[in-house]
């Protein structure tokens, strides 16, 4: 399902996730763990929900990316997440 | 230890708290059977629970229900003690969430896999004095002289703290370590070297905050100075946590992952000649014999139901990441050692929103020391008698390891 341009949606690379499971703690409604030990998302990604910049900001490996319409922030270590 | 001959009530066939020498001296067999009669109970000697499952550790470390501030038992009454308290209340690693998102954004990323391998020539450059400074042919402790030095010496570059200052740094990992394993009240000496690193790290902080670089240090001198989100305390006690954990675990890591080679020809000669094997390698050795042991959490404000028991406010659990590690609900053949096992999703550097800040740091060390190793010897003998574990409830580590090394 391709996603809608209009709104947030939240990714996750695969390769750079180690499964540290930060995100699942953060924001257990938009990602899980998976058998093999990869962040998966599982939910959808509402504009005002700040947990998904939280779980971008605390991933160790800079593996989630959040793209909110054509915009785009990834590796979002520097943002106080508010 | 009391072993009755006939009991099949598991209670009492087996050691009853984890204070036994047996979890010490060997963990795995110890947790493992209590993991595989009950992942979950109560330690009346300890005076807590003990987590020894993969799924009910994972549970505990991923739940808000649980509280990482584990320190309040230390306390000591005297100035000197409650102001190393004080201190170790401000590492990340004994703080929830508002305080922890804060501290750990501002860390991590100094020690994304991206700032790693900057480092990389660093490291390399270290691991390789520090082996060729082993003797071939003659027993050595390669604790003392490889797994301490190597490390100690990355962290004390990442921070920018004088070689001089690493000597001590053996002192501050025994007075941590009392503190916070054994969960004993602060010696005189443990807070006197606590306190001496404190006042050390002051006023290299105050001469490094009028020539600021690109290092970890300045950046979270910039975060203190500039933006107001970093307190005078918070900074020094995280450069004492990043000074302590940046030796202390990847030492013990180093030191039982010599160990498991110098036992297993085979096993060094496949990762010695399969070099690409050593990422996976790596992941296994933390997962069959990581230094961190196990991990300490407090039941919040609530009653929290775990595997079927409640559990109460303020009750402690100790958190057996070695023995979810092994646990075969999770792992195939949990008790042999793949060095190419994949997918390897252990807990060696926990799980959630504690999961070890170090950790890219950790493999790149990791590998890069086996490398120095490889390329330095052709062979490994354990020289000396059993090698003695430290008596630690939540580390795994040699205090010694005296190997006889042929030279490459």
């Amino acid at each position: 399902m391709k996603p809608d341009r209009e709104r947030a949606w939240v990714e996750v690379d695969a390769d750079r996730c180690v499964g540290s499971g930060t995100c699942v703690a953060i924001a257990a409604h938009l990602f899980t763990l998976t058998p093999g030990g990869k962040s998966e998302v599982v939910g959808a990604l509402r504009r005002d929900d700040v947990s998904a910049r939280e779980a971008a900001a605390a991933c160790p490996t800079e593996a989630i990316t959040i793209f909110e319409g054509t915009a785009r922030s990834e590796g979002m270590t520097h943002e106080s997440g508010t | 230890m009391n072993r009755p001959a006939n009991g099949s009530d598991f209670s009492k066939a087996a050691p009853t708290t984890v204070r036994d020498d047996a979890a010490v001296d060997d963990p795995a067999e110890f947790f493992g059977q209590w993991r595989d009669a009950e992942p979950l109970r109560y330690d009346d000697d300890w005076s807590g629970w003990v987590v020894t499952g993969y799924p009910e550790a994972v549970e505990v470390l991923m739940s808000p229900s649980y509280s990482a501030k584990r320190l309040p038992r230390l306390a000591g009454d005297d100035p000197a003690s409650r102001r190393v308290l004080h201190l170790l209340e401000r590492w990340i690693v004994f703080m929830d969430p508002p305080d922890h998102r804060r501290l750990r954004t501002l860390m991590a990323s100094a020690f994304t896999p991206r700032a790693i391998e900057v480092l990389r020539p660093t490291m390399r450059r270290l691991a390789i004095a520090a082996a060729e400074a082993l003797p071939s042919g003659t027993s050595t402790d390669v604790i003392s002289k490889f797994a301490f030095p190597f490390p100690a010496h990355v962290i004390a570059a990442m921070l920018d703290v004088p070689d001089s200052e690493i000597s001590k740094f053996g002192t501050l990992s025994d007075a941590v370590a009392t503190l916070i394993h054994a969960g004993d009240r602060p010696t005189a000496t443990t807070v006197r070297s606590f306190l001496d690193l404190e006042d050390f790290l002051r006023r290299h902080i105050e001469a490094k905050s009028s020539d600021l670089g690109n290092d970890i240090l300045s950046n979270l001198i910039r975060a203190r100075d500039d933006e107001d989100r970093l307190d005078q305390d918070e900074l020094v006690a995280s450069c004492i946590l990043l000074l302590f954990a940046g030796h202390e675990t990847t030492k013990n890591l180093i030191g039982n992952m010599l160990f498991l080679l110098a036992q297993r020809p085979d096993l060094w000669s496949f990762l010695r000649d399969n070099r690409s094997a050593l990422p996976t390698a790596v992941e296994e050795f933390l997962r069959f014999e990581g230094p961190a042991k196990a991990t300490v959490r407090i039941v919040g404000d609530s009653t929290t139901v775990l595997s079927g028991k409640a559990l109460r406010p303020g009750e402690r659990v100790l958190v057996v990441l070695a023995s979810a590690n092994r646990d075969p609900r999770k792992f195939s053949e949990p008790n042999q050692f793949d060095p190419v096992r994949a997918p390897n999703s252990h807990l060696g550097f926990g799980v959630g929103i504690h999961y070890c800040l170090g950790a890219a740091l950790v493999r790149a060390e990791a590998a890069i020391a086996l490398e120095a190793i490889f390329d330095r010897f052709s062979s490994l003998e354990v020289s000396s008698a059993a090698p003695r574990w430290q008596r630690r409830l939540l580390n795994r580590g040699l205090e010694e390891l005296h190997i006889c090394g042929a030279a490459a």
